[in-house]
C-alpha cells in the first residue's frame, strides 16, 4: 500500500479511515509518525483558534496603547494635597494603613494602602469629580518592577481596589474623562516615610 | 527562489511592529488580532484559567509596549510573545497558588519545563503557519480540521461557493502548504539556523 496522504492521516488520527488504512498505519512507522505530528499540530492550532479576542480584550488593549503607547497624550501629574494620614491598624505586624490625597485639575484622588495577610497590601483608590463627571469604568493602570501591569476600573462610586499587592514602589496612571492623570510614585508597604 | 508563504508573515510582522513603535493604533490592534489568541492559548497551557488568560494578555501587552523597540528581529515576534506569555502565565499561576489554597479544580501546568518551552514555541510556529495561508485555505482548514464537530464537505463547498468535488484537491493543496510552512518555520527557529 502507498503511504497515506495528509488528509487520510488526519482522518485516521481522528479514529476514522478504512481497515486497510489502519493496518497500514500499524505497520508503517513513517505514516504513524506523520499522523502523530498532525494530531499535535491540529491540537495546537485548535487551541489557538479557540481563544479569540473578546470586545473587552480589544477595549483594554486600545486603552493601554492610548495610555502608555508612543503617542500617549500628555497627562496631568497629580499633586499631593495632604501628607499621608496614618490609620491605626494592626495586621500581622504591619502597623498602619495610610491614605494620601492628591489633586489633579478638577479631580481629587485618595489612595489608601492597607496591610493585608501574608505581608501583602490592599490598595483602594477613590476619585472625586467635583464637576460631576461620571468616572465609572475609567481605567487605572498600576505598575511596578515586579508587577508589569494591573488594570483596574473605577466602579459606580468612583473607586477601584487592588488586593494582595507585593510591597514596592508603584506607578499609578488614571485615564479619566478629562485626560490622563499620573500619581507620584505610590509606596506600598516597606516604608515609614511620610 | 520562490518566496515562501511564511516569509510574508515575517514581513507583515515587521510592518506591524514598526507601526506600533510609531504610535499607529491600527497596527497595535492588528498585532493582537494576529497573536492575541496565541498568547491566551499559551497561558491556558501553562495552567491559567480563562480569566487569568485575559490577564496574561494584558500583561504581555504591557511588556510589549516597552519591549517591542528592543526586538532584534521583529520577524521573531510570535516566538517572543509566546515566551513572554509563558513567563507571565507561570508568574500568575504562582501568585494564585501563593495567595490561596490550591484549588483542585484549577488546571495544573505541565510538569516538565522543556516540554512547556517546546509547546509554547510550537504554538507560535503553528499560528504563523496558519497566518501564512490565504483566507480561503485558512477557512477550509479551520472548518474541516479545527472546528468541533468538523464541517462536512457539502457545508464547506456551499460556504465557499465551490462544487463538492473541488474541495478535495483544494483541501490537499491547503494541507500541503500548511505542512510546508510548519516544517520550514520549525527549521528557521531551530538552534544553529
Amino acid at each position: 500500500m502507498k503511504h497515506l496522504d495528509d488528509h487520510r492521516l488526519i482522518e485516521l488520527a481522528r479514529g476514522e479511515g478504512t481497515g486497510a488504512e489502519r493496518e497500514h498505519l500499524r505497520s508503517c512507522r513513517r505514516c504513524r509518525e506523520a499522523a502523530q505530528e498532525w494530531t499535535r499540530w491540529l491540537a495546537g492550532m485548535a487551541a489557538v483558534e479557540g481563544e479569540a479576542l473578546t470586545d473587552a480584550d480589544r477595549h483594554n488593549l486600545r486603552t493601554l496603547f492610548s495610555v502608555l503607547g508612543p503617542k500617549r497624550r500628555k497627562g496631568l501629574v497629580a499633586r499631593l494635597m495632604r501628607p499621608a494620614r496614618e490609620l491605626a491598624t494592626a495586621v500581622r505586624g504591619a502597623a498602619t494603613a495610610r491614605i494620601d490625597e492628591y489633586e489633579a485639575g478638577a479631580y481629587r484622588l485618595a489612595v489608601e494602602v492597607r496591610p493585608a495577610a501574608g505581608g501583602r497590601f490592599d490598595l483602594h483608590l477613590a476619585v472625586l469629580a467635583p464637576g460631576g463627571e461620571d468616572v465609572t469604568g475609567s481605567r487605572i493602570v498600576l505598575r511596578s518592577p515586579e508587577v508589569p501591569g494591573l488594570i483596574l476600573r473605577l466602579d459606580g462610586s468612583g473607586e477601584a481596589h487592588a488586593a494582595g499587592l507585593e510591597p514596592g514602589r508603584y506607578e499609578v496612571a488614571c485615564w479619566l474623562p478629562g485626560g490622563r492623570v499620573e500619581l507620584p510614585t505610590v509606596e506600598v508597604g516597606g516604608t515609614d516615610e511620610p | 527562489m520562490a518566496t515562501r508563504d511564511w516569509e510574508s508573515v515575517n514581513r507583515r510582522d515587521r510592518k506591524v511592529v514598526a507601526g506600533c513603535l510609531s504610535g499607529d493604533e491600527a497596527a497595535w490592534m492588528e498585532l493582537w488580532e494576529r497573536y492575541g489568541p496565541m498568547v491566551k492559548a499559551v497561558a491556558r497551557r501553562a495552567g491559567c484559567t480563562a480569566d487569568e488568560a485575559d490577564d496574561v494578555l494584558q500583561r504581555v501587552a504591557l511588556v510589549a509596549l516597552e519591549g517591542l523597540g528592543g526586538l532584534r528581529d521583529p520577524g521573531r515576534l510570535a516566538g517572543w510573545l509566546a515566551g513572554v506569555a509563558r513567563f507571565q502565565a507561570l508568574a500568575l499561576v504562582r501568585e494564585r497558588r501563593r495567595s490561596s489554597e490550591l484549588d483542585p479544580a484549577m488546571p495544573a501546568p505541565p510538569e516538565r519545563l522543556h516540554e512547556r518551552l517546546e509547546a509554547e514555541q510550537e504554538l507560535a510556529i503553528l499560528r504563523k503557519a496558519m497566518l501564512a495561508l490565504d483566507e480561503r485555505c485558512r477557512r477550509i482548514v479551520r472548518a474541516l480540521y479545527l472546528d468541533d464537530p468538523p464541517a462536512s464537505y457539502r457545508d464547506v463547498a456551499e460556504r465557499e461557493g465551490l462544487s463538492a468535488t473541488s474541495i478535495g484537491p483544494i483541501r490537499g493543496r491547503c494541507l500541503a502548504r500548511l505542512k510546508k510552512a510548519i516544517v520550514e518555520l520549525s527549521r528557521s527557529v531551530s538552534p544553529g539556523h
